[in-house]
Formats: C-alpha cells, structure tokens, sequence
C-alpha cells in the first residue's frame, strides 16, 4: 500500500517534536542540537523529526521540520505528495504569529497540500483562541484545532479535523 | 604617487600593502585617495567622507558589474553600472544592496568627471543616506514578519496601493508579474531590486490588502483515503466524539 506522510511544522516551541514523540508508535528519530540563539528553549530540531503510525496497512510517516524560516527549503521538499500539512502555533506567544503565518502563506502558494493549524499551549494563563489564531493566519476557522500535543488522545485531534476536511 | 620604495618603513613592513590593485590606477588616471572595502567600512561610514570632493567612486561586488558613482559638491552627478547610465530609483536600489557590508571594493578617484553621461542627476548624498537608513532600519524592524522570499503573491485588490506613491510605482512596475502570481526573490531579480526590499514592499502590500498569497487548490483523489484513515483513527481513538 502506498506510504503516507504527514507533515509537522510551526515555528519554533510550538510542540511539534512532542506531537511526533506523543503519535509515533516507533522510536522517533530526532536531530535535536542545542540552540544556538536565545529561543526559549534549551534545544531545537535542526534538521528533522520522523515518526511513525501504523493504522492497519496504512504505514503513516511523520515528518517534523526545524520551526527557523533558514529552513524554508526543506518545506518544499518534504511536502511533496504528502496526505497533509499540521501547521502548530502557540497560543500564549502572539510574537510567533507572524513567523507562522508567513510559513503557512509558503505552503499554501507552493504546495497542493491541505492543512490544518494545530493551536497549542491553551492551558496558559493568557490566550489566543484557535478562532482568533485563524483569522490572523487567514485562514478558515473550521481549520483550527486546539489539542493538547503531549495527551495521545489529544494529539490526534488535528489529524482527525485534516481528514474530516479531506474527506467531506 | 609614492613609490614602493618611499612606502618602505623600518623594518621592512610596507606601509603600501593595502593599497588597491593596479587597475584602480589607471594610466593617465587620478590617484585613488580612499580605498577598502564594504565589509571593513560601511557605505553609510563612506559616503559622508566624500562629501564636499569631487571624483569617481568605484563600487566592485564580489559578484555582478561595478557601479560607479560620480560625485560632485555633495551630489551624485552620474551613476553607471557596465556601459548603461542609471536612474535616480536605480541608484538608490543599487546603494540600499550595498548596505549591510557586503564584500564589495571601493575606490575614489579624485577629480575623474564622466567622459559622457546620458542621464544627469542631482542627487544630494544627505538626502540619500537618511532615505536609505530610514529604509534600512524599517526593514530591520519587521524582518520577523517579512514574508518569504519564494512565497507566491498575486493580487488581491490593486486599487489600495493608489494612495501612497511609492507602493503605487511598484504596483505600476511589477503589475504583469503581480497578476500571474509571484514570488519576491522572482520579482527581485526581474527587476534588478534588492530581495530585502522587495519583501518589505510585499509586507506593506500585503498589509493594505493590494495582494495576497496564491493558493494553490488541493489536490483531488485522496478523498476515499481520507475516510478510510478517518475510520481507522475512529476505532482506534476516542476523540471522534469531540468533533461530533
């Protein structure tokens, strides 16, 4: 059976190596690098995240790509022929907004790929919620999900609204 | 001109090594009296130094023609890149890519005049530095936010740029681009502009709703697969109930 592939991204911190780790049903392959500028966490991924998830005969593979926009080419690339892109935001730094946007705008001109934008870190104390995400993005609301990328249930959410999307 | 043997100081070190190479001398020519390069000393440190002389700058980049600039009491008189004479616009997106200290030669020639110059300018170099430092630190202000270089724009509503000049100019310049869809790094190169800039004008247009990201439409045919998966992830997960 044809081999499936998911893509990953968002800018950085936004949880898309822990979505991977929380999905993948194989050990996740990660490039993770100590940081080497000030982005608020001690390590990033610089080149990418692979996971994977059986569903019957259907091998899915996870790709995540590094959050840095010097990274922009590889988005291209990766998503060629892929089911679907995850674009994750977090939704108590409105300073990512930007850099999310502009990653969502690439893949939406360069790509054929549908996507849905995964709002994370929702239990903080001050939040955009996944509506208002939408509407900076320009995106329909309906293609904003908020979930919980470190609960398994929760993390299947935004796979879940891509395929509702995909398939209606 | 001195010589090598006149820039030999005690013990043996010449105070010559860096000068320019021979061609910045040529036959006949003026001496260069100021010379490095863009790396070391920034356009914006030289040009003030040349104000008030009357000469030729020549500018070298590592990669494509050199520019060269004559100046006089204050103002760039003629601009060349090659054999072609360059407008005031041109002049400006020539200097504002030579802002952020590429690798990039200079040299003044005191006293060379153009032999001809078919487009005559009066560019007084304050005005300009303050233009393109103004510019420069507008860009650095909202680098986060530019768009990227190979997102594809095509436009939204062409009509908002009218009110502000240059943003109309643009428009007017890049509008057969802008109508089929372009990237900025295409547009940079078609139209001989720095890419930076070009993302800053795609920034602004974008603000003001003149264009738009061009979506590309899904591919088709993965509608069966969809909710074949969906299925699966159903019986797997509970969270189909949630958006149900």
């Amino acid at each position: 059976m044809e081999p499936l592939k998911l893509i990953v991204t968002g800018p950085v911190g936004a949880g898309k190596s822990t979505l991977i780790r929380t999905l993948s049903e194989t050990e996740v392959v990660d490039t993770d690098a100590l940081a080497s500028e000030a982005i608020g966490k001690a390590t990033t991924t610089v080149a990418l995240d692979h996971g994977t998830l059986q569903l019957d005969g259907h091998l899915l593979h996870i790709f995540g790509t590094p959050g840095q926009d010097r990274f922009d080419f590889m988005w291209e690339i990766l998503a060629e022929g892929a089911l679907g892109v995850l674009l994750l935001v977090r939704a108590d730094r409105p300073e990512t907004l930007p850099a999310a946007r502009n990653i969502l705008d690439f893949v939406v001109s360069r790509t054929q790929v549908p996507h849905v934008v995964g709002v994370t870190h929702l239990d903080r104390p001050q939040v955009w919620q996944p509506e208002e995400v939408a509407l900076f993005l320009g995106t329909p609301p309906e293609r904003a999900v908020g979930f919980d990328p470190r609960d398994r249930e929760e993390a299947v959410k935004p796979l879940v609204r891509l395929l509702e999307l995909m398939g209606a | 001109m001195p010589t090598a043997q006149h820039g030999r100081q005690a013990g043996g070190r010449s105070q010559w090594r860096d000068r320019p190479p021979r061609e910045h001398f040529p036959p006949g020519g003026n001496a260069v009296a100021i010379f490095g390069n863009l790396k070391d000393i920034s356009l914006l440190d030289l040009l003030p130094l040349l104000s008030g002389q009357q000469g030729k700058l020549s500018l070298r980049p590592k990669r494509g023609a050199e520019l060269l600039l004559f100046l006089n009491n204050s103002r760039i008189t003629c601009a060349k890149k090659g054999e072609a004479a360059l407008p005031p616009h041109r002049v400006e997106e020539e200097l504002f890519g030579l802002l952020d200290r590429p690798e990039a030669e200079f040299a003044f020639h005191i006293g060379d005049r153009p032999d001809r110059c078919l487009g005559r300018l009066d560019l007084r170099l304050e005005e300009l530095l303050l233009k393109l430092s103004t510019l420069r630190d507008e860009i650095q202000s909202v680098a986060g936010a530019l768009p990227l270089p190979d997102t594809v724009f095509a436009f939204a509503d062409p009509g908002r740029a009218e009110g502000d000049p240059e943003l109309r100019d643009f428009v007017r310049l890049a509008w057969s681009q802008l109508e089929r869809g372009t990237s900025a790094r295409e547009l940079a190169g078609l139209l001989g502009m720095p890419l930076d800039r070009v993302r800053y004008l795609f920034y602004k247009l974008r603000a003001l709703g003149v264009i738009q990201p061009l979506a590309q439409s899904p591919r088709l045919g993965r509608r069966g697969i969809a909710r074949q998966l969906l299925g699966l992830l159903k019986r797997r997960f509970r969270t189909w109930s949630w958006s149900h």
